[in-house]
């Protein structure tokens, strides 16, 4: 049999399995490892189970993610977040869907602190979802948003995803992050505007909070919102600063808001031994996925199928170019992980898009971009997943997808309009070079 | 037929772009596509650490591998890693190290052990001072945070009062422009590739503070073995052409990326003789102390005579390397071919 | 024996949660020492790599399996009638059984090879790795034995209770 049929056998496979249930790490680990022994032998099979487990956890750059999940458990256990919502609820409650909608500003204001989308959702999953819950707002909206919200994580400045991509395709990492920004903040603002029209034609999905609190009350609702801002401010400062890099920045967070909650007395050893058992937790549920989806991403190049992908792009223009790739990552971004498909395609599609002459720092945008819709689509959702975990039984997987639908047909504009005015990601970029 | 080659770097860097996707394609055709070589790259196949690894398992036929990432498993071809610390000629250092993996028995029998077959290897330009504070004489370097990497930069570092940092390369450049980092050691490509240091750092001094090696083209020993006379022919001579390209793009590199480093306003400052006569002097003791210390620190017996071979064949390859012109591919790879390969005879070479 | 996997199960756990504090101390330490004392603290990126990341990740494996808290999709599991949704938990518990015998078993290998030639990596300081390279095999391994209790018992055993574990003990 062909190395490629065995490939297209493979993706099947990993479909069925997830279909009835298997966990997704073991469903794509165990179809790699059964595909590469098929297609290449036994010892080339054992020899890239040996090689890549332990290299691939042991890195450097991903304790971001399990520090910004310390983060986020450390400032929910202690309370740190309740005071934010409180006044966001007060501040936007004339606003349909007010608290979805200042979910999404707080997101994008934990982006531009954190390197990861994954964390950004790890950490508004245990703020975000149970407020929104507790106000009877609908599950898919309230689980959705945040996902939907989390993948500004990414998009806005530090980005674990953006180094990746810089490193890969010899690409400047600070001009890729200033070029995140526009585009992170317009695709804030769509989700904002998606929130309110929803809610404002289906006032069920979020029934109004009621503002009748006291103006003392106010007051202190809103002096009890510091925290979290504190938190932002300090992450963001110091890697303004420069005082860490976006890789330290995660334990930065974490100490922060260890220190933030020992002030305000809400530190105690239950809470604490609590946050760290379910961020390891949390870590080990997220990473064995990534494991699985590395180890296909290997059995996918193995089984020829960058190179069939290849033979499409073959004799297009520049725009159906691009569209294609958009599809392309569309399409892998349903089943795998961001970076394994990034190591899987730009290797092979770096060459095909510099012969057209593609700005690079527009494309990573709009890759990154991408990748963060994968984030969030069936039926990998990394996202989706992250926040199901931290819920547990309370939604169900399939409410969270269906929540987070609405969303993504917003950021398919939102990239249409980033793949239309380009200047929209290089306008900023253009003022730092006049510097 | 096809087999796996893997590259842990970009499709686009020195060491794949030349004696990967190059000389895949010229082996392809002067083997008839009997050799046919599919590259991964950006380590999409194994990760960069386990190559060898990955080589010796049969996971990749050919790789290219990195001493300092297995200290464990390669520990005599680290001790070398640690000496080219001396060399200031890139030429003369890569091909004294192929020369010393070719035929240094001790050596092969390293690369033998861990299952590979070592068959070329290339050595970085040589390393500068890449900073946002002026390095002049040993005085001025006394207290900066510097970036290095690897046992002789770090006691090199250690020596001018300085504090060594060992950060991933991936942090250098927002470490340079953060301030966590006042200078690193690199070779000047790295200026305008890949890290684009000149977008932030504001000096470079050209001292020159050693080479780095590495493994080319490291093959798995069955692969070799199985492969016909007339294909082990064709692979060694196309990596001489593979070796020369390789070391012509860096040296062709260097001079760009150190004119393209002053048009932008970096300020490029030559070598301060003290510094010169302090660095001399480390290099002297390092290498008298370097035995000693590989014994004790790599577990290892006495390296002394691998390091002589090492430096004789250095002296050997700048003299060879003296009147080549350096630009010109072909002409690095006639010496190449002429000195080493054409010596190796394809049916028996690497068969034991 | 469920009480000794139980035992085993939480003291992992505890010993990950452990690793992500040293983690965040350790980072803040260089950061700090980098800042205030220019004086960072040595291979800091090697041991949050080979030690606290590998020991978050699989030391927590059985913890997962244990608190059922393993990503699936349960789209037609939820349209499933009881007897089917049982055949898919023990079909679904023997995949993932296998994946973490094999990778228990290849990492087992991977670990003794390592042990044998003191596996080091280079920093400023030398950082030995060897000892990272077990937790791979033991977190699988009892990964593996939570899983088969949980195929023995029709997942009626209750290994560990995730929200009570905190208050328990
Ligand atoms: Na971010
Ligand atoms: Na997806």
């Amino acid at each position: 049999m062909e190395r490629i049929e065995i490939g297209f056998m493979g993706l099947f496979a990993v479909l069925a399995l997830i279909g009835i249930r298997v966990p997704i790490g073991a469903a794509m680990g165990g179809v790699a490892f059964v595909g590469i022994w098929g297609m290449m032998g036994w010892r080339p099979a054992v020899g890239i189970a040996k090689a890549v487990p332990f290299h691939l956890i042991g890195d450097w750059n991903l304790s971001a993610i399990p520090m910004f999940l310390l983060m986020g458990f450390i400032a929910v256990e202690a309370g740190l977040t309740r005071g934010l919502f409180g006044a966001a609820r007060i501040l936007l409650a004339r606003i349909p869907g007010g608290l979805a909608s200042s979910t999404v500003v707080a997101s994008a204001l934990f982006a531009s602190a954190s390197g990861s989308s994954v964390a950004t959702a790890a950490a508004f999953s245990r703020i975000a979802v149970p407020e929104m819950l507790d106000a009877k707002y609908n599950p898919g909206l309230a689980t959705g948003s945040v996902a939907a919200a989390g993948t500004l994580g990414a998009l806005i400045p530090p980005s674990v995803l953006m180094i990746v991509f810089g490193l890969l395709m010899d690409t400047s990492i600070s001009t890729l992050f200033v070029a995140g920004i526009v585009p992170g903040i317009l695709t804030a603002i769509m989700f904002i505007l998606l929130i309110t029209v929803r809610c404002y034609f289906n006032p069920n999905l979020a029934p109004a909070t009621k503002v009748d609190v006291t103006r003392e009350e106010k007051r202190a609702l809103i002096a009890d919102a510091w925290p979290l801002p504190v938190l932002i401010a300090g992450v963001m400062g110091g890697i303004f600063t420069g005082v860490f890099t976006a890789t330290e920045a995660g334990a930065a967070g974490a100490f922060l808001a260890f220190m933030i909650a020992l002030v305000r007395g809400r530190l105690s050893f239950p809470i604490v031994r609590k946050a760290l058992v379910d961020t390891a937790a949390g870590s080990s549920t997220i990473f064995i996925i990534v494991l699985g989806a590395a180890l296909f991403a290997r059995f996918v190049a193995l089984a020829t199928i960058p190179t069939w992908v290849m033979g499409f792009f073959d004799g297009y223009s520049t725009l159906t170019v691009i569209l294609l790739v958009c599809l392309l990552f569309l399409a892998l971004g349903a089943f795998l992980e961001s970076i394994s498909i990034m190591l899987l395609t730009l290797p092979v599609l770096g060459p095909l898009l510099l012969s057209h002459d593609v700005n690079m720092i527009w494309f990573g945008v709009l890759t990154i971009k991408l990748l963060e819709l994968g984030l969030v689509s069936p039926p990998v959702g990394m996202n989706v997943f992250v926040i199901k975990s931290s819920m547990g039984s309370r939604v169900s997987l399939g409410t969270i997808f269906k929540g987070v639908s609405w969303f993504v047909l917003a950021d398919l504009v939102t990239l249409g309009l980033l793949i239309a005015f380009p200047f929209i990601s290089l306008w900023l970029p253009s003022l730092m070079e006049m510097r | 037929e096809t087999f796996q080659a893997t590259n842990w770097m970009t499709p686009a860097h020195i060491l794949n772009e030349f004696p990967y996707q190059k000389f895949a394609a010229d082996v392809k055709e002067a083997s008839k596509g009997s050799v046919d070589f599919e590259i991964y790259s950006s380590g999409s196949l194994v990760p960069a650490p386990t190559t060898m690894q990955g080589i010796g398992d049969g996971v990749a036929q050919l790789g290219i591998v990195y001493p300092p990432y297995n200290p464990s498993e390669l520990p005599l071809n680290n001790v070398v890693n640690d000496l080219v610390f001396v060399s200031d000629d890139d030429f003369a250092a890569a091909f004294a190290w192929t020369e010393l993996g070719l035929t240094n028995e001790k050596v092969r029998a390293e690369w033998n052990k861990n299952g590979g077959v070592f068959v070329g290897g290339y050595a970085t330009p040589v390393y500068n001072f890449v900073c946002m504070k002026e390095i002049t004489d040993p005085a001025s370097a006394e207290g900066l945070k510097i970036r290095t990497a690897g046992t002789a930069q770090t006691a090199w570092v250690q020596s001018l009062k300085a504090v060594p940092v060992s950060v991933p390369i991936a942090d250098v450049y927002s470490g340079l422009e953060r301030g966590s980092l006042d200078c690193t050691m690199t070779d000047p490509t790295n200026l305008d590739k890949g890290n684009k240091f000149w977008e932030v750092a504001k000096t470079v001094n050209l001292l020159p503070m050693g080479v780095v090696v590495g493994a080319t083209y490291v093959y798995n020993k069955d692969f070799w073995s199985g492969l016909s006379p007339e294909n082990r022919r064709i692979l060694l001579d196309e990596t001489a052409i593979g070796l020369a390209r390789s070391q012509v793009a860096y040296h062709v590199g260097v001079a760009n990326a150190l004119k393209g480093s002053e048009e932008r306003g970096l300020k490029i400052t030559e070598a301060n003789p003290d510094m010169v006569a302090a660095l001399d002097k480390f290099k002297t003791s390092m290498i008298a102390e370097l035995p000693k210390r590989s014994m004790a620190e790599r577990k290892i017996e006495d390296p002394s005579d691998v390091i002589a071979n090492f430096l004789e064949l250095q002296k050997k390859w700048s003299g060879l390397m003296a009147d080549v012109d350096r630009t010109d591919p072909d002409a690095v790879a006639r010496i190449v071919k002429e000195n080493l390969y054409s010596k190796l005879d394809e049916n028996t070479f690497g068969l034991n | 024996m469920v009480r000794l996997i139980s035992y085993l199960t939480q003291a992992l756990a505890w010993l990950a949660g452990f690793a992500m504090l040293l983690m965040m101390f350790h980072v803040m330490a260089d950061v700090i020492g980098k800042y205030l004392f220019h004086a960072p603290v040595p291979s800091t990126a090697e041991v949050v790599a080979n030690y606290y990341m590998i020991a978050g990740v699989f030391l927590t494996l059985a913890w997962v399996e244990a608190t059922n808290s393993a990503i699936a999709v349960d789209l037609f599991f939820e349209m499933a009638s009881k007897k089917v949704q049982h055949v898919m938990r023990v079909f679904a518990h023997l995949v993932t059984l296998a994946f973490y015998l094999g990778l228990g078993w290849f990492s087992w290998d991977i670990a003794v090879r390592a042990w044998q030639i003191s596996e080091t990596v280079d920093g400023i300081w030398r950082v030995v790795v060897w000892p990272a390279k077990f937790m791979l095999p033991i977190g699988l391994a009892l990964a593996v034995l939570v899983l088969l209790l949980k195929i023995f018992s029709g997942d009626r055993v209750r290994i560990v209770d995730s929200s009570a574990a905190a208050e328990q003990i």
